[in-house]
Parts: structure tokens; sequence; C-alpha cells
């Protein structure tokens, strides 16, 4: 870490800001992303993306802050995706394209409606910025994060249960429907306070490559977490340092050192797997590339 | 694991139950009622409306008509899960994410454990009970991916043991295991018909489970056509009442104590 980070860039305030933001959107990102992997909706928080776009384009035009405007329609694009997921029907897959195209089409017509708006103002929500992150925002990301990391502590197990296995957690008495849409929201509140990072477009990808790339090593739920932490930790920071350096977008960066920490993880994963002798591998020969 | 009821008292019930799917009826008409330490089979072909019965009983299906009842009380006020085991038709035990086959039993646990509280050393002791009851102390550590087919719907009867359930509900836990695990699994559930735990399990065909039985309940086209003595194993496929005649032995310990070894 000391490394990356040179005294130099922590002269500046706003370099201060970003890496206080990644350092919490590290942690936030894949502690939602890793139940929508459990629960085998890696691309959910890509269509919240889209849904909450139309949230930052509605504040420019009510002159309000975008960030407000984005974590409310993101949150009711995220409910609706998940009743309509429970609906379980097959016409539910349409659904949910349709909105991920509204949501975007929505984001850019409203721009163009917002007095003195253009597509540029977009920008920096869809790729993140470094210097896009005031000092409110940090407030902001401070404070929903940390209301999502210790909301998810609390009922950690409980969603365990539910993304597992959820005809088994309506058995177990849980409240299956409330944690659903608890979830829902949390990766609506995720997306939103990445996207001033990492941007919309890219924020799935912290949500989803750090666990992909943690559960190549490790065998349980938990160890899986604290890894995928560790790595989204590890991408914001070094992605937001090394792009004030390279001058270019953070989240580019990010997503990046994520993939490339995923290409490492796989990759000595294959590598222990072939190292290990035939016999220990029982169970693995019917399942090939079950990765869990 | 504690049988609280007294022999014969009613564990669950089901009242005139009809359920229908986009307006096509696949039970009608089905009055069910399973009694403390029955150990019962609900059999039929493929669309009779097996499993539709056993969800129906546990809320997973909504009812169009008739009345549902666990432990005495109707489904809408039942909240009382962890009196109730449920092994649901499931292929493996896998998710999008690792996890250990400890894991995976301990969210069994949850029906008994009160929400936010802490894991207490009774809750640690219920799930290596739980394992130790299907085979699978020695795996607890290990990812449940590494586990055969088999040894995964272990895992999972591990889950539905870990709340010390009173009531056993399993859909189709053979379905696709190999004879070994059969064996093992028809052990684990001699082990909960000695502690008096009464078992309900939707099967296509029964194998090793059939000595435990103590009655069967033969669906057809979503009605009752059969409700009394299980079928011996020899004639099981035939599904044909006519064929159906008791089982004396129905605790084959020499036979469970066999497929234990072979877990």
């Amino acid at each position: 870490m000391p490394d990356l980070l040179q005294p130099d860039i922590l002269q500046f305030d706003f370099m201060r800001r970003a890496l206080l933001a990644a350092l919490l959107v590290g942690l936030a990102a894949p502690a939602v992303g890793v139940f929508l992997v459990q629960k085998r909706l890696a691309l959910m928080g890509d269509g919240i993306g889209h849904v909450a776009l139309t949230g930052v384009a509605l504040g420019f035009l009510l002159g309000t802050a975008p960030v407000l405007t984005a974590v409310v329609v993101a949150s009711i694009g995220a409910v609706v995706i998940e009743l309509v997921r429970q609906q379980g029907r097959t016409s539910g897959d349409v659904a949910l394209a349709l909105m991920f195209y509204g949501g975007i089409a929505g984001g850019v017509l409203l721009i163009g409606l917002a007095p003195g708006g253009t597509n540029a103002n977009l920008l920096s929500y869809l790729f993140g910025s470094l210097t896009a992150v005031s000092r409110s925002d940090v407030y902001v990301i401070s404070a929903l994060s940390l209301l999502l990391l210790t909301l998810l502590l609390a009922v950690g197990r409980e969603m365990f249960a539910v993304c597992h296995d959820e005809e088994h957690a309506r058995v177990s008495g849980l409240p299956v429907r409330t944690l659903n849409l608890l979830l829902a929201v949390l990766a609506a509140v995720t997306v939103t306070v990445s996207m001033r990072v990492v941007g919309l477009l890219l924020v799935s990808a912290l949500m989803v490559v750090p666990v992909a790339a943690a559960q190549q090593l490790v065998r349980g739920f938990r160890a899986t977490v604290v890894a995928a932490l560790g790595i989204g930790v590890l991408a914001a920071v070094s992605g937001v340092s090394g792009s004030f350096y390279a001058d270019t977008a953070p989240g580019a960066l990010i997503v990046v050192v994520a993939l490339g920490v995923f290409a490492l993880t796989s990759l000595t994963a294959a590598a222990l797997r072939r190292r290990r002798p035939p016999a220990a591998l029982e169970g693995l020969a019917l399942r090939p590339g079950q990765a869990g | 694991m504690t049988a609280s009821l007294p022999a014969g008292a009613t564990v669950a019930s089901l009242t005139g139950v009809s359920v229908a799917y986009d307006g096509r009826l696949v039970l009608r008409d089905v009055d069910v009622e399973v009694t403390a330490g029955e150990v019962v089979a609900v059999l039929g072909s493929n669309g009779a409306g097996k499993s539709t019965l056993v969800r129906a009983l546990l809320g997973l299906t909504p009812v169009a008509a008739g009345a549902v009842r666990l432990f005495g009380t109707p489904l809408q006020q039942f909240g009382d899960w962890g009196r109730i085991g449920f092994v649901p038709q499931r292929v493996g035990a896998t998710s999008g994410v690792p996890a250990t086959v400890r894991e995976v039993v301990a969210a069994g646990r949850l029906s008994r454990q009160r929400r936010f509280a802490r894991t207490r050393p009774a809750d640690r002791a219920a799930v290596l009970d739980a394992l130790a009851t299907v085979g699978l102390a020695d795996r607890a550590r290990d990812s449940v991916a590494t586990l055969s087919g088999g040894q995964q719907q272990r895992v999972l009867i591990a889950r539905a043991l870990a709340c010390e359930p009173e009531l056993l509900v399993l859909d189709e836990p053979t379905s696709g295991v190999d004879a070994d695990n059969q064996h093992a699994l028809a052990g684990a559930l001699g082990l909960l018909v000695e502690r008096r735990v009464t078992v309900l399990c939707v099967a296509h065909e029964l194998g090793p489970i059939g000595p435990l039985l103590t009655r069967a309940i033969t669906l057809a086209s979503g009605r009752v056509l059969h409700d009394g003595a299980p079928p011996t194993a020899d004639h099981v496929h035939d599904h044909d009442p006519a064929h159906a005649h008791p089982v004396h032995h129905h605790l084959d310990d020499g036979h469970a104590s066999r497929a234990w070894g072979l877990g």
C-alpha cells in the first residue's frame, strides 16, 4: 500500500476525498455483490446502473443533487426488477431488458431537456471522475456505505440462507420477500454510491469481479466475502491512485486492476488443481468447471 | 431431537385441498393426515401431484381450496418453523459462490435462532450432530462443490436436521442419487425414525427407504388413489394398490446399520 500512496497525492483535497470514497466503495460494492453472485444475478448491478442514469439526469432537470435523485430512481428500479423476478415469468427477461434500455434512453432524453444540460454532464457519472467527488458526496458516500455494511453484517446469516436456497429459507420462516427487497435496494444504493468513483457503466464490475476473483482460491462463503472485500479495496484504492498519475478515468483502471487480480487467482487455482493428486478430485470430476 | 408430541397426535393435515397451476387442477380435493411417529411416503408417477402436495402443506404453493394445518395451527398463522425440516427437490447444494458444507448446514439452524442473536454452543452442536447423522462430519470444512451429487443431497438433509425437527419433509431425496448414497440416506432416516421424528417423503421410487415406511399415499392425476400400508420393495414401480400389502418389519435394524457403514 505505501508504494501506491505516494505522499504527494495526499496533498490534494480532491484526492483525499477520492481515496476515502474509493476505500468505502471498495468495501461496499463486493459486500453486496457477493449475494448477487450467489443468487446468480451478477448482472443486476448493470441493470440498476442503467436505470440510475435516468435518476442522475432527473437531478440536473430538477436542479437537485443528482446523487439523491439517482438513489431514489435506482431503488425504485431495483424493486421493480426484484418484483418481476419474483413473478418468475419467462417474460421477466424481456421486461428487464426494456427497463435497462429505458433507463439509458430516459437519462439521455432528460439531460437534453435540462437547462444547459448536455450529454457531457453525464460522462463523469458514466465513467467516474477523480475531481467529481465533492465534500458533500463524501458525506453521502460514507453514511450510506457504513449503513449498508452494518445492515449486511446484521442480516448476513439470513441473507446467505435466502440467496442460497429461497424455498428452504421460506420453510425456515425467514422473511424472504423482505430480505430480497432489502438486497435490491442495497444494490441500488451501492450503484449510486459508487458511481462518482467507478462510473455507472463499470460499477457492476466492482460488485462482481472481486467476488469472482476471491472464489477461485477459497472454499467457503465467509472466506469469499473477506477476500472479495480485500480485493475490492485494493482495486478501488490502487485504481484511483494510478489514474491520478496516468490522468485517466478511475473507473476503467479500477476494473482493469480487479480483472488482473482475477486472472492471477484463476491461474493460481488452475496450477494448484494440476498439482493435487487425482484422488483428491473425487467429487470434482462430476462437475468440471464448477466454481461454486 | 425431541418428539414432544404423543404418538397419534396430528402433525400435518390437508383437508379438501385443491391446487391449480394456470387454471389447471393438479391436486383435487385431497385429504391427508400425518400423525406423530409415522413414516409416510407419497408415491405416484410424474405429474401425479406428489411435490405439489408437500409444497401446499408447507405454504410454498398457494391452495385454491381447502385447509392446511401444521401441528394443529392453520398454515397462515403457523410460525413455529423450527419444528419442520425440509429437503427441497433440488439438483446439488451449490450456489453462485462457494460455501462450506458446514455453512450450508448452519443455514438450517436459523429457524431455531433468534434474529440478530449470536450463535450459541447448542446451535453449533446441532449442526455438527446433523452432519454426523448423514455421515459427513469429516467433510464439514470442504466446499460443497467438491462433493458428489449424492453427498450434496446428504448435505441438504443435514441442513433439514439442523433445526432438530419433529416433522421432516423430503421432496424426492433419492432422485439422481447413486446406490451407495441412497443407502447412506436410508441409514440417516433410520436414525431419525428411532428418535421418533415424523417423516413425510415424496418418492418416485423407494429403494432402500422402503423398509422404513409405516404408510404410503399413492397419488394419480391429483387425487389420492391409495392411502394405507406401504408397498413392498418389489412392487414399488407398479403404483398399483392391489399389489400393496403390509410390511411388518418397518424398521430393519440390520439394513439400517449396513447402510450406515457406507456413509
